[in-house]
């Protein structure tokens, strides 16, 4: 099963992200590319939203990394919101929590976002 | 801060603290996944980047590079987080037999690393600058080395554990299997693929040979013709009839052949027959009807002396006048005694005579010849090769498409409808 749709709505100056489906086959790379955009196109916040987020296995932890490398080299910032316990533990497990702050409801990302401005 | 390398986000999550099971059942999933992930991508390099991705993902490593072994140079395959337009990696004995030596992963930390390993790395690291290489993981089977994985350090810069080796130095040779089942199967394609050439090679040969030899066959022919020319075209017209019914009588493809052969040659022995007695417009005395009648055993005694690629085609034309009740030559055998052939031959051949002109008479109209044949039946001609004649003429008259007509000798003068009527009677009483 590899279900996923990406959309994305601007909030402010950052770029909010919706990973709907299965984060687990090379359709993620959509979410790659839609990052790398937004970092070409000048944008520094981005905010990763999980709520309808099935399921992500080793390759979405891959493509989660991939984008955590990338925001770090171009000194932006990134946060996780509405992760499900599931997806909060392997975070933590593989050791993207320890970089990248995660937060239950969107507006307290954007919220987060708009202090540090 | 949203990334902080150095200093981990408190707060958000809780702590690194997890229950040892969900480890063992992420490192088990991993495991799952990157089988499932070789067996099932559509192509190899869809594979291959299924497999990487699974494999940084499993232990959060961010860049990655897989050579394979390609005309004696490791040439990339697949990459992660590393620029495009890697160079090739150049092979060395000593590389290939360090490598042959050390099939589990091979970690840069340690001390006592094989100089060829340690100058493979240092190539690697030469060639794509941003790159450090953690972990050299050969890839090859017992047979030799396939290729090379060089991945980087981990995302949080921790080492691997003791467990998390061992389940890399799984996935390690899972992948090579992997890349060798590739390899035998794409042999195993390519040889194929030259074999068909070959098989359709040998074909069109094959087909090309058999045209110069029923030529061959025909010119032979032809010497008889030349010499008798009331026979002009006989030879090709018995060929196309006996053809014919040996087909209608589903006869193994050798043994038309053998007919197909046969009947075009049946009377080459007449060559032997003088020519005023071939052109003689009146009857024979006993001594010419003699000497003709010795043209079948002429026929056999020419036609033993070729190798035909098909069985008993000699034999085949010496029988052609035999008869079923014994009374023909140059045997005088009966029944089974003549071969299969021979009676379709003999049929053939003989409506044929009739329906043709000859010196010492004209030809029969068309139902004269057939309601001979038909009285003959048991006596001359064999009953099934009758009816299936019958059965062919029927069909060629009855206008049913037809690539080529088996009949071309039957002349304009005869009525259709009513060579139709005797022909369905016929093959209702032969029924």
């Amino acid at each position: 099963m590899s279900y996923l749709k990406v959309r994305t709505r601007r909030a402010d100056d950052a770029l909010v992200v919706y990973i709907d489906g299965y984060l687990n086959s090379l359709l993620g790379e959509e979410v790659e590319r839609v990052v790398q955009e937004a970092l070409d196109a000048g944008s520094k916040k981005i905010l990763l939203n999980f709520e309808g987020t099935r399921l992500i296995n080793s390759i979405g932890i891959s493509i989660i990394i991939d984008i955590v490398e990338k925001i770090m080299e171009r000194n932006g910032m990134l946060a996780f919101c509405s992760l499900s316990r599931i997806n909060r533990e392997l975070f933590q497990m593989t050791g993207v929590a320890r970089y990248v702050r995660a937060f239950d409801l969107e507006e307290e990302a954007l919220g987060y976002f708009a202090q540090s401005a | 801060m949203g990334i902080s390398p150095s200093r981990p986000e408190p707060g958000s999550v809780g702590g690194d603290r997890l229950p040892a099971g969900r480890r063992e059942a992420f490192k088990l999933r991993a495991l799952r996944d990157f089988t499932l992930c070789l067996a099932r991508a559509r192509e190899f390099d869809e594979s291959l980047h299924l497999a990487l991705m699974v494999l940084l993902g499993t232990y959060s490593i961010v860049k990655g590079v897989l050579f394979l072994k390609e005309d004696g140079e490791f040439r990339v395959r697949v990459s992660r987080g590393l620029p495009p337009g890697i160079p090739p990696i150049e092979t060395s004995k000593e590389l290939v037999s360090a490598l042959r030596r050390s099939s589990q992963p091979v970690w840069m930390g340690r001390r006592e690393i094989s100089g060829a390993i340690r100058k493979a790395a240092a190539d690697i690291e030469r060639a794509v600058p941003v790159f450090s290489v953690n972990v050299l993981c050969p890839l090859g089977t017992r047979n030799g080395s396939l290729g090379l994985l060089a991945l980087g350090p981990t995302f949080t810069g921790e080492p691997l554990t003791l467990r998390q080796r061992e389940t890399l130095s799984v996935m390690t040779s899972l992948l090579s299997t992997h890349i060798s089942n590739h390899r035998v199967l794409s042999d195993i394609f390519r040889l194929n693929e030259i074999l068909r050439f070959q098989v359709q090679e040998n074909e069109r040969l094959l087909a090309g040979m058999q045209e110069i030899y029923l030529d061959t066959i025909r010119a032979l022919a032809m010497a008889i013709e030349a010499k008798d020319p009331y026979t002009r075209g006989h030879s090709e017209r018995v060929a196309k009839i006996s053809v014919s019914i040996a087909v209608g009588l589903k006869l193994p493809e050798k043994e038309v052949q053998a007919i197909h052969i046969a009947s075009i040659l049946h009377d080459i022995g007449k060559i032997g027959t003088a020519r005023s007695i071939l052109m003689k417009p009146s009857s024979l005395t006993a001594e010419e009807v003699e000497e003709i009648r010795r043209h079948p055993q002429t026929s056999f005694e020419i036609l033993s002396e070729i190798r035909f690629p098909y069985p008993n085609v000699a034999q085949l034309a010496r029988d052609h006048h035999e008869w079923l009740d014994g009374t023909g030559y140059p045997g005088g055998k009966r029944d089974r005694q003549i071969p299969m052939g021979a009676r379709i031959i003999a049929l053939a051949d003989a409506f044929d005579a009739m329906v043709s002109d000859r010196p010492y008479r004209d030809s029969l109209p068309l139902l004269a010849a057939l309601g001979e044949i038909r009285s003959c039946l048991r006596r001359h001609y064999d009953p099934n090769v009758a009816r299936m004649f019958f059965r062919s003429l029927r069909r060629e008259l009855a206008g049913d498409p037809q690539e080529t007509p088996v009949f071309t000798g039957l002349g304009k003068r005869f009525s259709r409808m009513a060579t139709l009527e005797f022909l369905d009677r016929t093959l209702k009483d032969l029924h």
